[in-house]
């Protein structure tokens, strides 16, 4: 063993472990493809599908025809894609809401009090619960006339006539807000509380002795810090508004008057009930187009600049 | 010496019980100051575990008159089960069940098994890594939400409409799951990997023998992610599923609210037949629920 050898040993061995690398190549590969297929069939060819299906006509029998920009055409008359365009951004407001009721939330959870833990718990319990239980749930909640909420309204003498949740159009919209901020809080809650943990409490000290007050320690120490935490809050409350079908759906139905129809909604009404495939894969394309755009906002807005 | 030993002593004990008493006193001191914040913790998440209350409180109300005389009540007055026996007679409750059961189980195996593949796989360096981390982190941001139409038909030319597996199949992995998997299965030291390759260990034992024990939280993340969206989803069964058997528990609940528009003490009783199992399971494992939710949105 001379360290003259030593080179061609070295290109030996190299030229064994490339054979290796090939070998382990074909195992992971094999080990990949169960879980590729599925995403291939239902993420990605989908995907692409879509995009053809909206330039075409298909009815249920399957057969489909050219028809060029005819949907996206009829998308631009259509009175109730841009009232459906129009709530799905606005539904979107739950998330700052939500974010900013969390935030409130989990500086007080942050005491560390007895019963904390528990309290913690009862915030999270809507966002597991599931969507169509809590719209059941709600829709007895907001009726008119004996609904629990209108009752306790009146009872602390906040409203003087009962509140038609339901049947009118800004009062749905606001329902349909209501609940999704109740339903996604306890999730925010529990990540700016992990958010809050990772925040050296030794900065605080400093802050203190320098004679900073409770304002400015929140104001320049825990909100620049949980700035990437409250990025993931809010890239996630865009994906769980997708859950927004199922609350409507139970919910209002889309009501009253299509008032709270969002594009989601529209899209299964159009392809299942009215079997326009072409013209809801028209909508799915917008639909598509808005969320990506969002969350590559969101995701930049994250990965800006902080401490 | 031994009377010095013993004023020292005294004088030790004395500043202990001092101490102590300061102690007692500061705990107290403490409790008092930190008292508004559990009253406000306290309050606030009463107010937001209302509706929960109110689903108890009207699912067991017999009878319902009262329900629509007047005004409500917030108090517990009776606890009567009559509601739940009524649901389970108007409609085919073990079927749904049933349905929703299988279909759970198909989502929560068959993710674990291809997401685990899946992350052993990441875990080595072969060719075509880059490709496929890059496809999975595109895929991530397609929601299956926006692509139901097309995947509706894809399932139809699969043959699997109306099927348990064609409802599964969509949950049968996830991309988050995967990565989850991969970061666990990274920290297991390559030294114990390479042993157990030279006892003759194959690649299957690898996984499912050296690597699993050890990732058990992962695991148990994917476990109730994968449970979680498989026994909440709403649209894809709505889509796949139009035979009343094949309904799974959300789908029946949403025809029942429909069917007995009004009637919401039976509503309420199904909604409650509906949420135990997951509510059960939060209460028994909320830390881990708690742990899975978090991991799945803060990647690494």
């Amino acid at each position: 063993m001379s360290i003259s050898n030593l080179p061609e040993k070295l290109r030996d061995r190299s030229s064994f472990t490339l054979s290796r690398k090939g070998r382990r190549s074909l195992i992971a590969w094999a080990g990949l493809i169960p879980a590729l297929v599925i995403l291939v069939t239902y993420r990605l060819m989908p995907l692409f599908w879509n995009v053809m299906l909206s330039f075409e006509n298909m009815r249920y029998t399957g057969e489909t025809t050219w028809v060029g920009l005819e949907n996206y055409q009829r998308l631009v008359e259509d009175p109730v894609f841009w009232d459906a365009l129009f709530n799905t951004i606005l539904f979107l407001g739950a998330v700052p809401i939500g974010v900013t009721i969390a935030l409130g939330l989990a500086l007080l959870l942050n005491k560390q009090f007895p019963g904390s833990n528990v309290f913690r718990s009862m915030f999270f319990l809507p966002y597991i619960t599931m969507m169509v239980a809590i719209a059941v749930i709600w829709s007895y909640m907001f009726k008119t006339q004996g609904g629990v909420i209108n009752f306790m309204l009146q009872e602390a003498g906040l409203i003087e006539s009962n509140i038609g949740w339901l049947s009118n159009s800004w009062w749905a919209r606001a329902s349909v807000i209501i609940v999704h901020v109740w339903k996604t809080t306890g999730f925010y809650l529990i990540i700016i509380l992990a958010g809050l943990q990772n925040i050296s409490p030794s900065l605080y000290e400093v802050a203190r002795i320098d004679g900073a007050s409770k304002r400015q320690q929140f104001m320049y120490i825990t909100l620049p810090l949980l700035k990437p935490t409250l990025g993931v809050c809010a890239l996630v409350g865009l994906v769980t508004s997708f859950e927004l079908f199922d609350l409507v759906q139970v919910l209002t139905g889309g009501g009253p008057a299509r008032s709270t129809e969002i594009l989601i909604t529209w899209i299964y009404k159009q392809a299942f009930e009215f079997g326009n495939f072409g013209y809801s894969a028209a909508l799915t394309i917008v639909l598509f187009v808005l969320m990506a755009g969002l969350s590559l906002l969101g995701a930049h807005l994250q990965g800006g600049d902080y401490v | 010496m031994s009377q010095i030993n013993e004023t020292i002593n005294r004088s030790n004990v004395r500043t202990l019980f001092e101490k102590a008493a300061l102690h007692r006193a500061e705990n107290w001191s403490e409790f008092v100051r930190r008292l508004p914040y559990f009253v406000a913790g306290l309050v606030l998440s009463l107010a937001f575990f209302f509706p929960f209350y109110w689903l108890i409180k009207v699912a067991v109300m017999w009878p319902a008159g009262s329900l629509y005389s007047g005004d409500p009540s917030l108090v517990l007055e009776r606890f009567e089960l009559f509601n739940f026996v009524r649901v389970y007679y108007e409609i085919p409750f073990p079927r749904y069940l049933f349905n929703s059961i299988v279909i759970t189980t198909l989502a929560v195996v068959g993710s674990l098994v291809t997401n685990s593949l899946a992350a052993y796989s990441l875990t080595k360096d072969f060719y075509g890594k880059k490709l496929v981390l890059a496809f999975l982190i595109a895929a991530l941001m397609i929601p299956y939400y926006v692509t139901v139409i097309p995947a509706f038909l894809v399932t139809n030319r699969l043959g699997l409409l109306n099927t348990h597996l064609g409802v599964a199949l969509p949950f049968m992995t996830f991309i988050i799951g995967t990565f989850i998997l991969k970061n666990s299965f990274e920290a297991v030291p390559d030294s114990m990997i390479e042993a157990a390759r030279l006892d003759g260990a194959s690649e299957a034992y690898i996984l499912f023998g050296v690597l699993w024990p050890l990732a058990k939280p992962a695991i148990a993340t994917n476990v109730i992610l994968g449970f979680i969206q498989a026994w909440n989803a709403y649209l894809w069964p709505l889509v796949i599923v139009s035979d009343r058997l094949m309904q799974p528990l959300p789908l029946g609940l949403a025809s029942f609210s429909t069917r007995f528009d009004g009637s919401f003490t039976l509503q309420y009783a199904f909604a409650i037949m509906v949420l135990i199992p997951v509510v059960i399971m939060f209460l028994l494992l909320q830390k881990q629920f708690i742990q899975s939710v978090v991991q799945s949105s803060v990647k690494e």
